[in-house]
């Protein structure tokens, strides 16, 4: 270890103005800066998703099951990032990870993962994040998803098969319907081995919703269950309002989609001071998108609020955060480009 | 202007036209930026990082002369194409759409002792906003050098000749303090502590590009038990050979005998349209091949970086000729020549305004023109 610091601050002078890694990288572009990953498998997942084994370099610092990272890829010479919630069970330093994309139709990243990224491609990894994790002591799970949003739950399930879960699971999971269920097999099958109890429902089938009696009836339990909700707006709506009137136990919810931006803001002008730039913003536009208007390229992630890419100084002004619901005013604070729109007159360090 | 211009004067509504022809040539190549660019400056940057790792490594063994003379050369070229087409352009803003960390505009720290926000300020921003502004860019001689009559003449001018080889061989460290003023010093505007704070961050920077170039190489060089000397001089020669080549290549871009100085009176309201004209007489190309626009940086190609900064310098080659085509619609002057002869016309400048010289017509031609 001493060598290996000694290695690097030598490298370093001998590198600077750059960082040994600029060179290193030529031999190995896992070797560059920051955490990379190599893609080792790409696996189709039902008929509209492939799954991702990845391979992180040395300074991958782990992940817990359900946890997101940011996946950064470059498409046509231009880095594009995504959040990817983990499907794979809790991973140390050395192991790989696992994760799931579908395709959407017009999603340009999604597009790429599915059809462009191949087997040893090296893609860019931004260290784990989120709350979405399983509690310390094995005590009662209701985990409700639906759609895509069973990934960070399937993260959960290995998990919990590979700890030997010592309490009551109900899982119970939405798709349109059995054949673009993801994982389906591999659950049934966790499922049967562990004595959890699995409700899949296909809404295109004719299966009913998410209701309180059914609920009542699957797993009688649930109000002292600790909740997990993972899937589209309306479903997470349903059981987040439930639980605030009769559940007990925590509610852990993951988005996967970008807030809605209501026009309840103001609005305002928004200066860009290191450009030296002043627009109008109206209350419907965010402030990352206000920028890319203005010909600036702020950097940025996942464009939802989520993975912090975007963070830049509020020099003065007020801004609403949309997926906060807070207004903030703060000189010098730190805010989400992307979930963000002015309130009055704003001014950034961008 | 000290003579009369070559271009024609334009009508407000010209000048419009003009201008929006610009801008939709910009807009036109800017929305086609992709993969073919990212490609380009990814090559670039793999250029001199493996120019430099040879020409450093042949340095080591170069009791052997031939050795020398390639390591030496390798170096130099890791050093130019770092400074021109890579940190130059980079830090113009030119590739930050790849939203590439190496690629960054804002972040990106160039290999020379000057640092990288200076020049951001004092090139990006003065000197790119207010080209050939008297008074205002400070790029005009540096304050060194006379080189334009409106230029207040010294007798210290008579030495010129001798400083500004002097300056061509230090050029770096011209571009390292540029931005301090230490006049403001002398004349007692600022306070020795004030200077040595905004110094600071400038002197951070020379300790560690020092400590790389002239004590941990050639430490290296004692370790491995092969001679130091060669590695010192190697370089310090490849620094030198940047150095002079870096002052070339930017004094032909605005120095050359055509290109036209202004007042800043040109500042007030200024159309779009005359930002661009501005940018175009106050700025002039080079000819050569491609080699020789990859090594100057594209800056041999003054007139399209001037009009369009933070478009890839890549792209230049190929707007130049659209841009021609457009100042010969308007009867505007594109200023290009080959290098002896446009280098030729900057030593002339240097030499002629060393001595007293006047103004020959006022440039309050372009003034009205807005």
């Amino acid at each position: 270890m001493a060598t290996m610091n000694l290695l690097n601050r030598v490298g370093a002078k001998l590198a600077t103005p750059l960082l040994p890694n600029a060179y290193a990288e030529l031999i190995n572009p896992l070797w560059g800066e920051g955490v990379r990953a190599k893609v080792v498998a790409i696996e189709p997942e039902g008929p509209q998703a492939v799954s991702l084994t990845l391979k992180p370099n040395h300074r991958w610092q782990g992940a817990r099951a359900g946890q997101h990272v940011r996946l950064g890829v470059d498409i046509k010479g231009v880095r594009h990032q995504r959040c990817y919630s983990l499907t794979s069970a809790d991973s140390t330093l050395s192991q790989r990870i696992t994760l799931t994309v579908q395709r959407h139709p017009h999603g340009l990243v999604s597009q790429y993962i599915n059809h462009g990224l191949r087997v040893g491609d090296v893609v860019h990894v931004a260290p784990a994040q989120g709350e979405f994790v399983l509690p310390a002591n094995d005590e009662p799970l209701l985990l409700i998803t639906g759609g895509s949003g069973i990934t960070p739950v399937m993260g959960f399930l290995r998990q919990l098969a590979e700890q030997g879960w010592q309490a009551p699971i109900l899982h119970w999971h939405f798709a349109p319907n059995a054949e673009v269920s993801l994982f389906k097999t591999e659950r049934q099958a966790l499922a049967k081995a562990q004595g959890w109890q699995l409700h899949e429902a296909y809404p295109e089938q004719g299966d009913e919703g998410f209701s309180a009696a059914k609920l009542d009836e699957l797993f009688p339990q649930w109000r002292n269950a600790h909740v997990y909700v993972c899937g589209p707006a309306g479903l997470a709506n349903a059981v987040v309002a439930l639980h605030e009137e009769e559940g007990r136990g925590p509610l852990v919810q993951e988005f996967f989609q970008p807030p809605a931006i209501a026009a309840t803001g103001e609005g305002g002008e928004v200066t860009f001071t290191r450009a030296n730039k002043t627009v109008q913003a109206p209350a419907t536009t965010n402030l990352l998108e206000a920028a890319e208007a203005a010909g600036l390229t702020p950097e940025h992630g996942c464009r939802m609020g989520i993975c912090y890419g975007c963070l830049t100084t509020l020099e003065s002004g007020q801004v609403r955060d949309h997926a906060a619901d807070e207004i903030i005013d703060t000189e010098g604070a730190l805010v989400r480009i992307c979930v963000c729109t002015a309130e009055g007159n704003a001014a950034l360090a961008l | 202007m000290s003579r009369t211009s070559k271009s024609r004067t334009l009508s407000p509504q010209e000048l419009q036209a003009f201008g929006e022809e610009l801008d939709a040539l910009q807009a036109s190549v800017r929305a086609d930026l992709g993969a073919k660019e990212a490609a380009y400056i990814k090559r670039i940057w793999r250029l001199v990082r493996y120019s430099s790792a040879a020409g450093r490594g042949l340095l080591f063994l170069g009791w052997f002369w031939p050795a020398w003379v390639l390591g030496t050369l390798l170096l130099a070229l890791a050093k130019i194409v770092e400074n021109m087409e890579l940190g130059h352009n980079v830090m113009h803003g030119q590739y930050d759409w790849m939203n590439d960390p190496r690629f960054n505009g804002q972040d990106y720290e160039w290999d020379v002792v000057g640092t990288s926000d200076n020049w951001r300020y004092t090139h990006n921003y003065k000197h790119h906003t207010y080209t050939n502004v008297k008074g205002v860019d400070d790029d005009i001689g540096y304050g060194v050098l006379r080189l334009f009559p409106e230029q207040k003449w010294h007798p210290v001018n008579l030495f010129q000749p001798f400083f500004a080889v002097i300056f061509a061989l230090l050029f770096q460290w011209g571009v390292a303090i540029q931005r301090l003023r230490i006049g403001r010093y002398f004349i007692g505007r600022i306070t020795g502590k004030q200077l040595y704070e905004e110094f600071k961050p400038t002197g951070n920077k020379i300790k560690h590009q020092l400590l790389k170039d002239y004590v941990i190489f050639p430490a290296i060089a004692l370790i491995l038990f092969v001679p130091v000397m060669p590695v010192l001089l190697g370089n310090l020669v490849a620094n030198g050979l940047r150095n002079l080549w870096t002052y070339m290549i930017i004094f032909c871009g605005h120095f050359t005998a055509d290109v036209e100085l202004f007042e800043k009176s040109v500042l007030e309201d200024e159309s779009r349209g005359h930002w661009y004209l501005r940018q175009l007489r106050g700025s002039s190309n080079l000819t050569g091949g491609r080699w020789f626009h990859l090594l100057s940086g594209n800056l041999s190609h003054q007139i399209e970086h001037h009009l369009f900064p933070d478009i890839p310098a890549c792209r230049y080659a190929e707007m130049g000729e659209e841009v021609r085509a457009i100042c010969k619609r308007y009867d505007q002057h594109y200023n290009t020549g080959p290098l002896w002869k446009q280098f030729g016309q900057v030593i002339w400048r240097i030499l002629r305004h060393a001595f007293p010289s006047e103004v020959s017509k006022t440039s309050a031609e372009l003034v009205t023109e807005k």
